[in-house]
């Protein structure tokens, strides 16, 4: 068994580094709504029903595995020390660049097959832990059951929903509506509800640092007071932001606006929420040892 | 009213108290009373100075690096001496000792930027709890790596059953600094996570400690392998608070406060 474990892993982390090399990151846009749904749905019935089946098989006991656990964690630490060593580029730039780091994808290491792969065999393995520890009856169960649900709604919906996450930029101007929004690279892209600015208020420190400011905006038929940290939802899944301002002498010359769409925000904060509970009861509870097992 | 300034009157005497009460332990076969007395005595001191600048900036003193190693003094005081007192081991005070004392001669020798000013995006209800239950996680597993050494040092296990207890109250506490933030950073950014280096090592952090409780439930690990995942990821938890601002992959990050804004 000890063999046949190395021989998966090592192979299914070189299959994947192979894609990478040969075809680049992951079109991962591809699966926006409703592909993502489809195929979300379609891996947690296949799931679903293989281990109703075939629990005692080996490829599902391997899944459900301490080593599968080991694995997957310890491979994800490695693709994070990617993310958090090489700068993250575009995804233009990183496909420019040449080299073995390069053609591994080690500058947009996000998108990349290799750590789109761990990141789908620890949401996989998550899963099935997580089914499998929810009908068993045992001390923890629901500090088990907060932590690993939560963490895998978290993830889950991050992982499908990056594809449906819009993030916009509109400068916004007084009296004069605009509907005409850009994308982070540069695109633009017609909103279908205006936006105006109505007024504008900052106050600074001595220093020239701005202590604080806020806007008056005009959203479709709302008026909407925008401040940085209080963001405002405009409809379900899309918010507004006041990210900057640009001043000519003395006069507020326009502000920038943010707009982010991301309908599947709610299941990743019902996640975070669980898992926050499960933080907790980590500390109320404390370690698992022999002692508290036999009360 | 109270300023950096008046800083090394607070930390003599707090450090007098923390120094008497882990000398006192380490003479104390039992559990000392008074070390825990005089160590409560040198945190109160200590919290005396953060009250007391928190009402002269007008902002609570969580912005800069400085501000957050006066925090992580303080909840070293507090955690060393929860240790000691929960378990009783002889050396934990000196050595929490030893470490907040470290981090207030840093900040003595090098204060870094205490201004007045707190720039909007750290304005948030957020800002408190996310930054202190972070510090005291912190100190909680500064502990826990202290013990890893001792106990790779001198080959024992015995160490891990506490080393467990340390562990488990480290990352439930990081767990609710790390999600803290994430709900704030959606508020201020808008998005749960970025993959911002900062993030990106709080991540590697978390799953580090992750993976030491796993393989303690597990049961097929040896000490050693234990004691140097404990190692290793407080290792990644320095690159996390203050490695990431000396990185080049990290210039661009949305976490650096101590830049002097431009507009």
């Amino acid at each position: 068994m000890r063999r046949a474990e190395t021989i998966f892993f090592t192979g299914y982390l070189a299959v994947a580094a192979l894609l990478q090399v040969a075809v680049g990151n992951l079109p991962f846009r591809f699966f926006a709504y409703p592909v993502n749904l489809l195929v979300a749905a379609l891996w947690l019935f296949a799931l679903w029903m293989w281990y109703k089946d075939y629990r005692e098989g080996r490829a599902i006991r391997f899944l459900l595995s301490p080593s599968m656990t080991v694995f997957t964690l310890v491979s994800f630490i490695a693709g994070c020390m990617v993310i958090g060593l090489f700068p993250q580029l575009s995804a233009e730039e990183a496909a420019a660049k040449t080299g073995l780091w390069g053609s591994l994808g080690c500058y947009d290491f996000m998108t990349s097959w290799i750590f789109v792969s761990i990141l789908f065999l620890l949401l996989t393995h998550l899963a099935l832990v997580t089914y499998r520890g929810a009908f068993r009856a045992r001390k923890f169960r629901w500090r088990f059951v907060a932590n690993h649900a939560g963490l895998w709604l978290a993830l889950f919906a991050g992982f499908f929903g990056s594809a449906d996450c819009q993030n916009l930029r509109i400068p916004v101007l007084k009296g004069e509506a605009s509907s005409r929004a850009y994308s982070m690279d540069g695109k633009v892209v017609y909103l279908d509800y205006e936006l105006e600015l109505l007024s504008f208020d900052a106050d600074y420190y001595e220093n020239g640092m701005p202590r604080h400011y806020e806007a008056e905006v005009r959203a479709g038929k709302d008026t909407a007071r925008l401040e940085v940290n209080h963001p405002y939802s405009y409809r379900w899944g899309e918010d507004i932001y006041l990210t900057g301002y640009e001043r000519k002498s003395g006069q507020t010359a326009y502000c920038v606006l943010q707009i982010v769409r991301q309908p599947w925000k709610y299941v990743q904060l019902a996640g975070i929420l669980l898992t926050l509970i499960g933080g907790v009861l980590l500390f109320v509870e404390g370690p698992v040892n022999k002692k508290k097992l036999q009360k | 009213m109270i300023t950096w300034d008046n800083f090394i009157w607070f930390v003599i005497p707090a450090a007098v108290c923390w120094l008497a009460g882990a000398l006192v332990s380490l003479r104390t076969d039992s559990r000392s009373k008074a070390a825990l007395w005089l160590t409560l005595c040198g945190t109160l001191v200590f919290s005396c100075f953060i009250a007391g600048l928190w009402i002269s900036l007008q902002r609570p003193p969580l912005r800069t690096m400085g501000e957050t190693r006066l925090w992580y003094s303080f909840f070293m005081g507090i955690s060393g001496m929860l240790t000691y007192w929960r378990w009783g081991y002889r050396w934990i005070l000196s050595f929490s000792t030893v470490v907040a004392v470290v981090f207030c001669v840093i900040n003595l020798l090098k204060p870094e930027i205490h201004d007045q000013s707190l720039m909007p995006a750290l304005q948030s209800v957020w800002f408190i709890p996310h930054v202190t239950v972070y510090m005291f996680s912190y100190s909680v597993l500064g502990c826990a790596f202290m013990l890893s050494c001792v106990g790779l040092f001198r080959h024992e296990e015995s160490y891990l059953s506490m080393a467990d207890e340390l562990i488990y109250t480290g990352t439930a506490f990081l767990t609710v600094g790390m999600l803290t933030g994430a709900i704030w950073a959606k508020d201020a950014w808008g998005n749960y996570w970025s993959w911002d280096p900062k993030e990106t090592w709080a991540a590697i952090t978390w799953a580090g400690y992750l993976t030491y409780i796993h393989l303690r439930l597990w049961g097929k690990s040896r000490p050693r392998t234990l004691y140097l995942i404990l190692i290793g990821s407080f290792l990644t938890l320095q690159m996390c608070w203050y490695g990431v601002n000396y990185l080049p992959a990290a210039q661009q990050s949305v976490h650096l406060y101590n830049r002097t804004a431009t507009n």
